[in-house]
């Protein structure tokens, strides 16, 4: 008697997946050997009830749900990839948007694995080695969506629910409407600087701070980084359950030409609704100041190789990744992953400070904008549509 | 104050017009080959999603998220040999991605208990209400799974072979059988655990 059946063999025996020599030996082999016959009786009854479950998922009154047409529907996919967005749709949105939302998981997964990975094993982690970042100053990163490497995408839904069970966030409020600088820094509790006289902006709203934290869950992301295959980076049992917390102050939204006001309640970014109001108009800029939100994370962290692997994972080669990581002080630069298949970027002079200008450049996009820049330790942007040199000024108006 | 400066609105028959010009531009912009391979696939991604998600308008939604992502890697791809194992890895992807949102699986945990939602056409609402809690529990189940074992499950339920499979899941087909009879016993468990033996 030749050795025993493995269940993968008896399995696809059952599906019709063998061989026609291979299934008349495997035949053969059943008739003499009962405990084969018996593991694939266990096989083949398992299966059934695995079939039966997963039937309930077909729908008998799928007709009723009038599934859409191919033509139909390649004339959505069509008009999604190359009509232009709806105009409330901003750039700073769409910096949010599913495309490129794998870029911002993994900013923050490589973060907080990194933060907690330059901790010496053998250290009790203590949270008064926490250090506090702060937004300094601004990065842009060109990604190439499309470069994004495909396991990340299979990694998603890992990810997506790691996030959805570790963070946590709160809105500290909801959306004000002041009427003047000094309303705005009373409601929201630094100073807003904005143009008065002629140039006073047609409105003002006090947008509510965010209090977010991540626990660590080592299990989870130590599965996620052995399907990644970076074993090198496995964090140390002794860190599960420590805590990364974020805070994003207040922040304050002028609109300034011809703007519509509007209450978003979209999905933020780890897919719970938050509600927000905004401005948008096809002649309308809109400045956002707030003070720099603080991460606090435990210090004594490889910051440039978490950087690294960050900026490979956004389609960087290691030499450019090694490079560019080494240049940028990231605990206090914000990085601000862009589409470089669409998008061209500049550096500016604003404010007095040094600023970056992102373009649109996307025929359906046309002309969208947003500058952005950091000063005496808050963060600006301005966005838009159109003559950039509009931005500019705006910026350059501020007291 | 700033005058407000008198923007003009285009008139509905410009604003028409505007958009049949651009329809007409777009509509040649899909490639032959791109073409050909949404009318092959379409209705078999989409048959996938609205079974795992039990929604047309969802599943519609993230059927197009996957030819829009399809879109954007196509040249990269290169032959179409690779195309269809990609599609029905990164829909099914998606599928499970909107399974595990957190506020779905507690809508899930509901019906999975008693409170099951009926529709007024329902002929049988007893019948109807027990489906959809079952419904429920296998949603549960795949959300909570390994995502490559929910993947295998859902793939060969909707009918791949193991060619098919193994470029879906990017394994080599010799292993199929292995990672399916895996998958098969970490489903039951799972729901023997929760919900006791499965009638």
């Amino acid at each position: 008697m030749s050795k025993h059946l493995d269940p993968s063999e008896l399995i696809a025996y059952l599906d019709g997946e063998t061989s026609r020599v291979g299934r008349e030996s495997v035949r053969l082999h059943l008739e003499d050997c009962s405990r084969c016959r018996a593991s694939f009786q266990e096989i083949y009854s398992r299966r059934a009830r695995v079939q039966t479950a997963l039937s309930v998922l077909e729908q008998p009154g799928l007709a009723q749900m009038k599934p859409i047409s191919t033509a139909a529907a390649r004339k959505r996919l069509a008009s999604r990839l190359f009509q232009p967005q709806k105009e409330n749709q901003t750039m700073l949105n769409r910096l949010f948007s599913r495309r490129l939302r794998p870029a911002w998981i993994t900013l923050l997964v490589v973060l907080v694995l990194g933060l907690s990975l330059a901790v010496p094993q053998v250290r009790a982690f203590a949270t008064d080695l926490l250090g506090i970042f702060r937004v300094e100053q601004i990065t842009v990163v060109p990604i190439n969506p499309s470069n994004l490497p495909e396991d990340l995408q299979d990694l998603e839904p890992s990810i997506d629910r790691l996030l959805s069970d570790n963070v946590d966030y709160q809105v500290l409020g909801d959306p004000q409407k002041a009427a003047d600088a000094a309303e705005a820094s009373a409601l929201a509790g630094f100073n807003v600087r904005l143009p008065g006289g002629e140039k006073s902006p047609q409105g003002i709203i006090v947008q509510p701070g965010i209090a977010g934290s991540f626990a660590l869950d080592v299990g989870r992301i130590n599965e996620i980084l052995r399907e990644m295959d970076r074993v090198e980076l496995l964090l140390p049992a002794s860190l599960d359950g420590q805590e990364v917390t974020v805070e994003i102050p207040s922040s304050v939204m002028a609109g300034f030409g011809n703007c519509t006001e509007e209450e978003i309640s979209e999905d933020a970014p780890m897919g719970k609704a938050a509600h927000f109001s905004a401005f948008h108009g096809s002649d309308c800029r809109v400045l956002i100041q707030l003070p720099s939100p603080a991460l606090n994370a435990p210090s004594e962290l490889n910051v440039t190789e978490i950087g690294k692997t960050f900026l490979m994972m956004s389609g960087m080669s290691e030499a450019e990744a090694d490079n560019f990581s080494r240049k940028i002080d990231w605990t206090s630069t914000l990085v601000v992953p862009i589409p470089m298949d669409s998008s061209t970027y500049q550096d500016v002079r604003v404010d007095g400070a040094a600023g970056t200008l992102i373009q649109e450049t996307s025929e359906r996009r046309g002309s969208d904008y947003i500058l952005m820049w950091v000063k005496d330790g808050s963060v600006y942007a301005v966005t838009g549509s159109g003559d950039s040199a509009q931005a500019l000024e705006l910026a350059n108006s501020l007291p | 104050m700033n005058q407000p400066k008198p923007s003009r609105v285009p008139l509905k028959w410009e604003k028409s017009l505007e958009d049949k010009v651009t329809r007409s531009q777009f509509e040649s912009r899909l490639s032959e080959a791109f073409e050909a391979v949404f009318k092959e696939r379409w209705p078999k991604i989409h048959a996938i999603l609205i079974r795992m998600v039990g929604d047309a308008d969802e599943a519609e939604d993230l059927a197009l998220e996957t030819f829009y992502r399809l879109h954007a890697q196509f040249d990269r791809l290169g032959g179409s040999d690779r195309v269809g194992g990609w599609l029905y890895r990164v829909a099914v992807n998606l599928g499970l991605n909107a399974l595990r949102d957190s506020r779905r699986r507690k809508k899930y945990e509901e019906q999975a208990g008693f409170e099951a939602l009926r529709t007024p056409r329902d002929d049988n609402p007893a019948a109807a209400a027990e489906r959809m809690e079952q419904q429920g529990q296998v949603r549960l189940i795949l959300a909570e799974m390994k995502p490559g074992s929910a993947q295998i499950l859902i793939l060969r339920s909707a009918g791949l072979s193991y060619q098919e499979l193994a470029e879906a899941v990017q394994a080599s087909a010799r292993s199929i059988g292995t990672l399916l009879n895996r998958a098969e016993q970490d489903f039951e468990k799972r729901y023997k655990a929760r919900f006791g033996e499965p009638r």
